[in-house]
Formats: structure tokens, C-alpha cells, sequence
């Protein structure tokens, strides 16, 4: 058994990709064993974590924001995505350098601020996030999420939703969510704005991973009886399957959202080996080539105004059962020989 | 559903201010012993900043979201902009940005985790100046926006339609506000009818009446801003909540003998700011 992660993104119309202000980030840490599958393959006795941020338009420099967001919450254990607690400190600690952050990029500017950006910056940047830790369990795998704001998290099977979190109806989808800021966090809000949610996947289960718009879509298909989850994963899958096909020499690398970094799926730190969505690098060249897939989808639906026009982000977690194994004990096998 | 486009730069929205500068608008408010023109001048410049910031927030790359006017009705109507944008009828942000009349410096110094301090000028512009004389031409100061109103929706067809904000502490000195007005509400862009909301000022803002859902309890003056005013969009019932104003479904855009608070909040809810 194996997980495999695939995503893309996708700015707003008229905006240029470099102002798309969403990020997504995947990190597979363990599977020692299967030396040729990197990044988005990880084997029955990986850890995968998965993170969607969604910085807030309004907001001074959202885009670095959504980015260090997202890597940020693949580096915390896994643990710490059931803990609102726990995870709030980490958030915190993440806030609390974002001062010494915006003095680096005033001064990497090399020039005298005009009059109007230090009434912009001094507001800070603001994002939404959903981010999922999956670690294997006998026959299976166990995830556990947290989410701030309106990024959604979609356990499917088939077209069947199994779970929606943290919102389960369109209508629940406001203007103002709740939101992690580069000055006060979550504010007075504290870890009470942080919602969490587990639950346990069997092969063939995906978590779909959406930012707000997507999201509020999917959902709306969902209460209108037109389940689209297949449909999601198709094109999460196939975005990925064009940013490998973009890579450097066709090897089976990343998908859209990885970067490069060989050895991504060996055991590497979580800090080790940066891979992300929102990069902003050759990385992102070709992770953004898995974006033709996505826009292929989002562009009909923009046109027929079912979708907001947004920032899209979409991230496909699947649970495969393809023979593939890695140093569990019992691993993959115990649920092939239950079947 | 209607007033839920987004605004953004091909979606563009179109914010008319209207600003009472009759006689009276020199009355010092009770809150701050300063006048009433002093204090809705200041709200109107910090709006404008406000606005140009959320169409650039990391303070450069403007993107025009917005086109703004601002005018003045006393004895006759005109428009409020000074410097280089003199006499223009209507601005887009991307112009107020290039354009301050005026630059006022203002240093502020914040302290980091470690206890330094950090010390910087920062520059408040000003497109807005105050003054208060004569009558109360509020009729005519809607007819002056009708025209623009008019061609900006045919030329925005599928953009968030058009609010018109008029702040006045008194009632009109002249004839047809209420048809004026019905016919501006009566434009419209495919995402809803043109939204007008009245914030009426008082210096000693007592009883204040905010966003109502009935006329019963306001007095005849109040009962006239009321007809003319706008049911508020669930969107903007959001936005006013957001800012802990209560603004129950059905409620006008509407505030009676309201304070300076009332002159900040109401600016930017019916902006979005």
C-alpha cells in the first residue's frame, strides 16, 4: 500500500501567477526502504503531511505568508493537528518572527519606502489553512487535521464524501473567516478559532484538500445531489501527472506542488527538503504546469459563474493499495490479507 | 443571489460620497469638541487611504478596484477633491494613489520582542479639506451623481453595483429628494440595484438609531433618511458585524444621530474596507 499526494493551484482571473496568494505544501517523512519513489509516493510505513493556505487578498504580502504557513504546519509532529493547544503555539512562535521577516524584506527592497507601503505593511499578512498529518495504522492509515478558516478537508470514497471539515455546507462559507496573521495570530480568538478533526482511511479513500472556492463548490455539489469527488481527484491526479511530465528528464518526480529535491520521500527531516507549491523558483515552473489540468476544470465553471473566481488550490491525498511496501511491521499486508 | 461579486480588478466598484457642508456642520460633536466637518473630513481621508490600501496590500502594484467620488452640497454641489485631482467628478484609486493633495508627517515607533525600538515617518495624505456654509442642497447633490451613477453601471454591466454614501447632519433644504433617490436605487448592475445608504450625524449623538428595520421610532427627518435608504446586503450585514455593529436581517443602511465611531464604520462598511 502506498499514499500518493498530487495538487495544483490556480490564480484569479486577469491576475498574474506570481499574485496568486494560495500554497500548498506535502512532506513524507520514513519509507526508508523505497529509494526510487520520491515525493509524492510514500510507502505503508510513511508519514505524509499535507498543507493548504489561502492568503487573505486584503492582506500585506499574503503570498509568503500562505507559503511559510503551509511548510510550517508539515514541519509540526503530527500530533500536534489534534492539539488546538499545541498547535496554537506553534502558530504563535510562527507570528512572532514575522516582524524580523518584514524588516528582511524592507531591507532586501534596497530602497526607500514609498509613501503608501508602511501603511500597508503594518497591517501584516493574513491566511486560512487546512493541514493533514496521515500516519499508518494496521490495515490502514489514521489522519488527523486542523484547520483555521475556510480551507476544506474532504474525506472521499468513490463519489461518496465520507467527512467534510471544517465546513460541510456552502452556505457555512462567509466573508469573514477566521484567520492566522503575521501580528497577533488568532488574535482573542486564540486556539478556539482552530478546529480539528481525525478519522481513518482504508485503500481507495482520497483526501481531497480545496481552498475556500473549490470548497464551497464541491460542497454545493455535493447537497445538490452531483457529487463531484471523482471528478476532483481526476484532476488533482492529473495535474500532478503533468508536472512530472515537466520535469527535468521525465524521471517520476514530484507533482504539482513538489519541487525537485531528490530524495523527498526517504527519511528526510521535515525542514531538509523544502518542497512547495507556492515556491517561488524554477520549482514553481514546473509545479505550475500541473495547473493546465485545473484550469481546464475551473475555467468552464468560471465562465458559467458556479465558481467564485478565486484563487484555487487543490490537493489529492490517495490511499493506494498497490502492492507496494515498506518496513512496517504487518504494513500493507494486513489489510491485502483481509481482503 | 444578488451583491456577491467580488470586487477585484475586472470587477470593479463605484463608491459616491456625499457630504453635507451646510452651515450647521460646524457644530462641535459632543465626543470630541471638534466640528462635525472636522471629523467626517478625517474619516473621509482615512477611507480613501483605506481604500487604496485594500487595492494594494502590500503598498505598491495598485489595482484599480475602485472608482470614487466625493462631493459637496451646501448651496450648490461640487466635488471635494483638491490638488491635481481638482474638479474631477470622479477618481479611480490608482489616482488618488499618484495624487495626495497634501502629505502630513506623523512618526510612529513600535517595539519588537527583544524591547528595541523602531522609529519611522510615516506620511498621512490628505485629498479632502473641511469646510461648512449655507443651506442644505441634498436633493441636488443626488442629481449631481445620477448622471455618473447612470453611465458607470452601463459601462460595468456584471460588477458589484454602485453605493452612494450620504453623511448629513440635518434635513434637505431643497425639493425631490425622494425621486432623485428612487431613481438612482432603480439602476442596477447584474449583481443587484444601485445601494444607498444615509449616516446622519448629531453633536450630541443621543438616541442613536442604528441600521433599523422599521421607521417607528425615528422622527420625521429620521423617517425621510429611512425611505430613501437601502435594504443592507447580507454581504455588507457581515461586514457591519465584523465591526460589532449589530445590523439585523432587513435593516436599512441607515444611522441616526450618530458619533464619530458611527462616521468610521459606516465609511467602511458601505466600502468594504
Amino acid at each position: 500500500m502506498s499514499v500518493a499526494v498530487a495538487g495544483c493551484r490556480m490564480q484569479k482571473e486577469g491576475d498574474a501567477m506570481a499574485e496568486c496568494a494560495d500554497a500548498w505544501y506535502h512532506l513524507v517523512q520514513g519509507g526508508g526502504t523505497v529509494q526510487g519513489l520520491r515525493a509524492t509516493r510514500a510507502t505503508d510505513d510513511s508519514t505524509v503531511r499535507c498543507a493548504v493556505a489561502d492568503g487573505a487578498s486584503l492582506s500585506a504580502l499574503p503570498e509568503p505568508w500562505a507559503r511559510t504557513l503551509a511548510r510550517e504546519l508539515c514541519a509540526v509532529p503530527v500530533r500536534a493537528l489534534s492539539d488546538a493547544d499545541t498547535l496554537h503555539a506553534a502558530l504563535r512562535t510562527l507570528s512572532d518572527g514575522w516582524p524580523a521577516a518584514l524588516r528582511s524584506y524592507v531591507t532586501g527592497l534596497g530602497r526607500p519606502l514609498d509613501w503608501l507601503e508602511p501603511h500597508a505593511l503594518q497591517h501584516g499578512p493574513a491566511a486560512t489553512f487546512v493541514a493533514v498529518g496521515v500516519l499508518p495504522v494496521p490495515g490502514g492509515w489514521r489522519w488527523s487535521a486542523a484547520a483555521v478558516g475556510d480551507c476544506c478537508l474532504f474525506q472521499t470514497r468513490g463519489d461518496t464524501l465520507v467527512t467534510a471539515f471544517p465546513l460541510s455546507l456552502p452556505e457555512s462559507f462567509g466573508h469573514h473567516p477566521d484567520l492566522v496573521r503575521g501580528l497577533d495570530c488568532l488574535g482573542a480568538a486564540g486556539p478556539s478559532a482552530i478546529r480539528t478533526a481525525s478519522g481513518t482511511a482504508a485503500p481507495g479513500d482520497v483526501l481531497l484538500l480545496a481552498s475556500d472556492a473549490l470548497a464551497k463548490w464541491a460542497l454545493a455539489q455535493e447537497t445538490g445531489r452531483r457529487p463531484a469527488w471523482r471528478q476532483l481527484a481526476a484532476v488533482a491526479v492529473a495535474a500532478g501527472e503533468q508536472a512530472r511530465g515537466s520535469a527535468a528528464g521525465g524521471e517520476p518526480g514530484p507533482g504539482a506542488g513538489a519541487c525537485s529535491g531528490s530524495g523527498c520521500g526517504t527519511g528526510s527531516g521535515p525542514r531538509s527538503e523544502p518542497r512547495t507549491g507556492g515556491g517561488g523558483t524554477g520549482a514553481e515552473t514546473r509545479a505550475e504546469a500541473g495547473g493546465d489540468a485545473l484550469r481546464a476544470f475551473i475555467g468552464p465553471l468560471r465562465d458559467t459563474g458556479a465558481i467564485e473566481d478565486d484563487d484555487v488550490t487543490l490537493v489529492a491525498v490517495r490511499f493506494l493499495d498497490d502492492g507496494r511496501t515498506g518496513t512496517r511491521a504487518g504494513g500493507g499486508a494486513d489489510l491485502r490479507d483481509g481482503r | 443571489m444578488p451583491y456577491e461579486r467580488k470586487i477585484k480588478r475586472n470587477q470593479r466598484t463605484y463608491v459616491v460620497i456625499l457630504i453635507d457642508q451646510s452651515g450647521s456642520m460646524e457644530t462641535p460633536m459632543a465626543a470630541t469638541g471638534r466640528a462635525k466637518c472636522e471629523e467626517v473630513t478625517d474619516a473621509l481621508n482615512r477611507l480613501l487611504l483605506e481604500l487604496i490600501r485594500a487595492a494594494a496590500p502590500t503598498g505598491r502594484d495598485i489595482k484599480d478596484y475602485y472608482d470614487v467620488s466625493i462631493f459637496g452640497y451646501n448651496h450648490g454641489v461640487r466635488s471635494l477633491f483638491a490638488g491635481k485631482l481638482a474638479g474631477r467628478d470622479s477618481v479611480s484609486v490608482g489616482e488618488l494613489y499618484a495624487a495626495p493633495a497634501a502629505m502630513r508627517q506623523r512618526e510612529i515607533v513600535t517595539t519588537d520582542a527583544d524591547g528595541n525600538e523602531h522609529r519611522a515617518t510615516v506620511h498621512d495624505p490628505v485629498w479632502v479639506t473641511a469646510s461648512a456654509m449655507g443651506k442644505t442642497s441634498m436633493a441636488a447633490a443626488f442629481a449631481h451623481a445620477l448622471p455618473l451613477l447612470e453611465e458607470w453601471v452601463e459601462e460595468n454591466p456584471t460588477s458589484f453595483p454602485p453605493i452612494v454614501i450620504n453623511l448629513t447632519d440635518g434635513i434637505p433644504t431643497d425639493e425631490g429628494l425622494h425621486d432623485t433617490v428612487q431613481r438612482i436605487r432603480s439602476l442596477s448592475t447584474a449583481d443587484g440595484q444601485v445601494l444607498v445608504f444615509n449616516l446622519h450625524v448629531s453633536a450630541a449623538s443621543k438616541d442613536t438609531c442604528r441600521f433599523p428595520v422599521s421607521a417607528e421610532d425615528l422622527p420625521p427627518e429620521g423617517q425621510l433618511l429611512y425611505s430613501i435608504s437601502s435594504v443592507l446586503p447580507d454581504v455588507l450585514r457581515e461586514q457591519a458585524q465584523g465591526l460589532q455593529m449589530d445590523a439585523p436581517h432587513g435593516c436599512r443602511g441607515l444611522v441616526f444621530n450618530g458619533n464619530v465611531v458611527d462616521i468610521t464604520k459606516v465609511l467602511r462598511i458601505g466600502t468594504w474596507a
